[in-house]
């Protein structure tokens, strides 16, 4: 006789199907963890502004992976325009929204770095202010496809915002070069002092880990909730 | 005899722990959102099916 499995059955076949984001997601953790306390414990202060330099294994991460994220949308978004498949839809969606989630982190965590160092927690600086356009550009992004009920006209529509709200990160850049601004240039292993670039590099691995994790688990939840509309469709058709 | 502690040495204060404890709680509150959202959805797709079920017999 065939034992039947308490758990109801949606539920258990995505559980099987994203099993390997719970490894991604607890080596994103522990990787997370262990570069932060690294970087904390060995980097010496920065002659200009001592500890608060520390700052920059969180900031630069975030805004890197959330651009990654950024880029991920603006790829699958394309895509989608040529193949319609719903699958890179959902991927662009889950993409947007944790790109909109790391670039409000970046704005806070940035502004939290900009008080102790300009004096001010905001100015109208131009990274600053085409960083802030990026925010709200995805956060309409998002509100699109939360308000907008018909599948397809939301993929397709989504899809032209992502793929030029994604051509607002050169902008934000190269804002550092073209105008003349308060914020430094843009910051890499190879701009940054020697003794900073391991602790910085296992810092952005390991958020681009996590950023595996948030990306899967956002798709998980995409899927299933896609699921759980064509059911509610066929169930309004009958 | 210097009175900064442990924190003050590895320079875990003010500001640089503001953006720390922030960072981590958006990545543990976002983490938690997530499994969450995962969970409501699996329940909801189960609800429909049942339903669907339910009008077939």
């Amino acid at each position: 006789m065939a034992i039947a499995s308490t758990e109801p059955a949606a539920r258990s076949a995505t559980r099987r199907r994203f099993a390997w984001l719970n490894w991604v997601g607890g080596i994103g953790f522990a990787a997370f963890l262990a570069s932060q306390i690294f970087g904390i414990a060995t980097s010496p202060p920065e002659i200009g502004m001592g500890h608060l330099q520390k700052i920059m294994y969180v900031h630069l991460p975030v805004v890197w992976n959330g651009f990654i994220a950024i880029f991920i949308v603006l790829v699958m978004s394309t895509v989608y325009l040529f193949t319609r498949r719903e699958k890179h839809d959902l991927l662009a969606a889950s993409a947007a929204e944790i790109g909109t989630v790391l670039i409000g982190l970046t704005l806070v965590v940035g502004s939290i770095w900009a008080k102790p160092t300009w004096g001010v927690w905001w100015t109208w600086d131009p990274r600053l202010t085409s960083t802030a356009v990026l925010f709200v550009i995805f956060v309409g992004y998002l509100a699109l496809r939360a308000f907008t009920e018909d599948i397809d006209r939301r993929a397709r529509w989504s899809a032209a915002v992502g793929i030029l709200g994604a051509l607002n990160v050169p902008i934000v850049y190269m804002s550092v070069r073209w105008w003349r601004t308060i914020h430094q240039v843009q910051s890499s292993p190879s701009t940054v002092d020697p003794s900073y670039v391991l602790s910085l590099r296992a810092n952005a691995i390991a958020f681009l880990i996590l950023l595996i994790y948030f990306i899967g688990r956002r798709y998980q939840a995409a899927v299933l909730e896609r699921e759980r509309e064509r059911l509610a469709e066929e169930a309004a058709l009958r | 005899m210097s009175e900064v502690g442990f924190f003050g040495r590895i320079g875990l204060t003010g500001f640089v722990l503001a953006a720390y404890l922030v960072t981590w709680v958006v990545v543990i509150g976002y983490t938690l959102y997530l499994r969450a959202r995962v969970r409501r959805a699996a329940e909801a797709v189960e609800a429909e099916t049942a339903r669907m079920e339910r009008g077939r017999t």
